[in-house]
């Protein structure tokens, strides 16, 4: 059994968040890839960057609501509002995870948050791994898995570099003669 | 868990991509697409502004009235100071945040693309409400774009197209302003420390802060505004126990952070030029970003120094007296170490570089202009005259604007993937860098011969000096079309731009391809020392 990160060491420490592409392998369970959004801030400390902006936001406004001028509250506090909407649906969609598995014939792809798991099950003999470019140049690529006439977005999440890694370690995993060649993806993993 | 088959993702089979055509503009969540919209509707709205500048310098080239009464005039000087501020200098620096945050901090967008879209959005409908007014009853707002009652009041149809336009800007800024907050806090690549962020990013998470901090002060005294004209409300009326005044001290507390908010993010794309043509890292980053936060800071404490004559204690002025000085430490901290970089660096000067120093040089007149009006005795003489308006274009134009024209020119040739015409970008600096100082700086001796500020006609002693700068006018006006050829020509083609175009630039974005597209960070973004504080 064996466990790999597909970024620098050491970069879920410094932050406290999730990792952005981890695979692990355990020869008995298949392949798995787990892929989740880079987030450089923890939830802990996302409540704290918020309450510094927010006091500061509402301190202004109570000022000038003890002054009279209470019209300024009201605006402030849907500002603070909007900004913890903010904060919070990033930290949401830090939390979408997809996990890839590979076993025997099978390819099963979960995606969701924690608690909502949808499952999608692919026949890896047709599967296919293909990125595609957007017509437009600076749009971000795109990673779909194709089997039999149909596909599935996989890492919409991850930046163009990322999702050119994480396409070679899957193509590697889905077309290797063995069933499970740990060694060709801890080749993969160490290029990033 | 719920389990689902490939075939619910039948969706998916068309090609994915941007809308086709014009739509792809409108609903594109593209970080550079809506970069590139900021950047162009502030190049536009600059030429609107523009236009009604070179209205006041024509009707002001010779005393007496020839071309506008002064109601209208008065419209012009209203209107060109809300367009400058709100749809041309402050969407540049939003449109610089947009296309460089990401890239600058490896993230893959922004963290709300979607409120992204609608905060660019809101712009154009905005400013289509305020320019509207120009075809009302009663014209366009005059009363300035400070927005003081009573006067502001009378101005009939257009009062609550003013208000409401000024609640959309504040609106599209603050959602702007959340975002690259979001953004700057949640998305830097793994390794992206904050003291290790470009200058230019930690100059807008400050700007971000005061953004936040202000803008609900300014939709509150906006909307009092509404409520004494509409809804019998008394915030400013005196007849019914309210004061006029104390609108001017709301104003200022959102006004005063509002001038900041125009300069630090300038700060911010000087501090990447400078060092990239001297071949040296800057000098002293962790203080350039501790003077920046005080600065911000400051902001806070000086709002009265706009208002030293309309009747304050003298502990008051006194205090607003030495808070202002005090912004002159962190603000020479700044100058200093742009110098202090330049020193002994192996300097060259191509446009962007060029632009910077003008800068540099520029703004610090407009600096020390500023300390003069800090002055409270000496602000009684020159309060409400060209002096101000002299010192506060110092600061904008030679300031922010031509922060941006060079920020513009320092990352064009990484947007489009061509290089500008050198020789074109130089003639357009040298008209431009000549000019500006012909049209401002005869505005301090207009000033301090005591010419008033906001007047269509004025005494014959002052007919030279507005006639030198009226010329100077005329000629930084045509020079910025020079700009607009040069901008569009680059868009369409020329040279081909290398990755990192310039040989001393540092930073992630330089690492990209030019433009950066498809492959974006094919490694991963590693910040290493070399990279960062540039």
């Amino acid at each position: 059994m064996c466990g790999l990160f597909l970024q620098e060491s050491g970069y879920a420490e410094q932050t406290g968040s999730g990792a952005m592409v981890v695979t692990t392998i355990r020869r008995e369970e298949g392949c798995r890839f787990v892929i989740r959004p880079n987030r450089s801030l923890s939830w802990r400390q996302t409540k704290i960057v918020y309450a510094t902006l927010a006091s500061l936001c509402m301190l202004v406004a109570i000022g000038f609501t003890l002054m009279g001028f209470w019209l300024v509250l009201p605006l402030a506090g849907a500002e603070v509002l909007l900004l913890a909407a903010g904060f919070y649906l990033c930290a949401l969609s830090g939390r979408e995870t997809e996990v890839i598995r590979i076993k025997d014939n099978r390819i099963a792809v979960e995606k969701g948050r924690r608690g909502m798991r949808t499952v999608w099950e692919l026949d890896r003999v047709w599967a296919r791994i293909e990125l595609l470019p957007s017509r437009i140049e600076w749009y971000p690529s795109r990673l779909v898995i194709r089997s039999q006439g149909k596909q599935l977005q996989l890492g919409a999440f991850l930046t163009d570099g990322e999702r050119e890694r994480l396409a070679r370690a899957l193509k590697r995993a889905i077309s290797s003669e063995e069933t499970f060649s740990v060694a060709a993806i801890e080749a993969e993993a160490t290029l990033v | 868990m719920s389990t689902a088959t490939t075939h619910d993702e039948h969706h998916e089979h068309h090609d994915h991509g941007p809308e086709p055509g014009l739509l792809r503009w409108v609903f594109t969540t593209n970080h550079k697409d809506i970069g590139t919209l900021y950047l162009l509707f502030a190049l536009l709205m600059f030429f609107v502004g523009g236009a009604l500048a070179m209205g006041i310098r024509l009707e002001l080239f010779q005393p007496g009235l020839q071309f506008l009464d002064p109601h209208r005039f008065n419209q012009f000087t209203t209107m060109h100071a809300l367009i400058m501020i709100f749809g041309a200098v402050m969407p540049a620096f939003v449109g610089f945040a947009n296309w460089q945050i990401p890239i600058m901090i490896g993230a893959p967008d922004m963290a709300l693309p979607r409120l992204n879209n609608w905060s660019f959005w809101i712009l154009p409908f905005a400013f289509t409400l305020l320019i509207a007014t120009f075809f009302m009853p009663g014209g366009a707002p005059a009363g300035g774009w400070t927005m003081y009652p009573p006067l502001v009041l009378q101005g009939g149809a257009n009062v609550p197209f003013l208000i409401f336009a000024v609640h959309l800007m504040g609106i599209s800024s603050v959602l702007g302003a959340i975002n690259i907050i979001v953004t700057i806090f949640n998305m830097r690549a793994p390794g992206m420390s904050l003291l290790k962020m470009p200058l230019f990013v930690w100059t807008w998470l400050i700007t971000a802060y005061l953004l936040v901090a202000a803008m609900p002060v300014l939709a509150g005294a906006v909307t009092m505004l509404l409520t004494d004209k509409f809804f019998g409300t008394a915030f400013f009326n005196a007849a019914g126990g309210g004061d006029p005044v104390m609108f001017q001290h709301v104003f200022w507390f959102f006004g005063h952070p509002e001038v900041y908010i125009m300069i630090l993010p300038a700060f911010g794309i000087i501090s990447q030029i400078i060092p990239t043509f001297c071949r040296k890292p800057l000098f002293g980053y962790e203080s350039m970003v501790y003077a920046t936060a005080s600065i911000a800071f400051l902001s806070f404490v000086v709002w009265a120094h706009h208002m030293f004559t309309v009747g304050m204690p003298l502990s008051g002025e006194l205090f607003f007296m030495y808070t202002t000085l005090l912004i002159a430490v962190p603000t020479g901290v700044k100058v200093f170490n742009w110098v202090s970089t330049m020193w002994r660096g192996s300097m060259s000067f191509e446009t962007p570089m060029l632009w910077a120093i003008s800068f540099v040089v520029l703004f610090t007149i407009g600096g020390f202009s500023g300390l003069m009006l800090a002055i409270v005795p000496a602000d009684f003489q020159y309060h409400d005259t060209y002096f101000v308006v002299a010192h506060f274009h110092y600061v904008l134009v030679t300031g922010a604007v031509f922060a941006i024209i060079a920020g513009a020119y320092y990352w064009l040739p990484k947007w489009t993937g061509h290089m500008y015409n050198e020789t074109l970008g130089k003639w357009h600096f040298w008209l431009s860098a000549i000019s500006v100082n012909v049209l401002f700086f005869p505005q301090h001796f207009l000033g301090l011969a005591g010419m008033p500020r906001r007047i269509p006609d004025y005494a014959i002693q002052f007919a030279d000096w507005n006639w030198v700068s009226s010329v100077g006018g005329f000629v930084f006006g045509i020079s910025q079309l020079l700009f607009v050829y040069i901008v569009f020509s680059t868009i369409r083609g020329g040279e081909k731009a290398t990755n990192r175009v310039w040989e001393g630039a540092h930073g992630l974005e330089w690492s990209l391809s030019s433009p950066p597209g498809y492959h974006t960070f094919a490694t991963p973004p590693q910040v290493s020392d070399a990279e960062a504080h540039s």
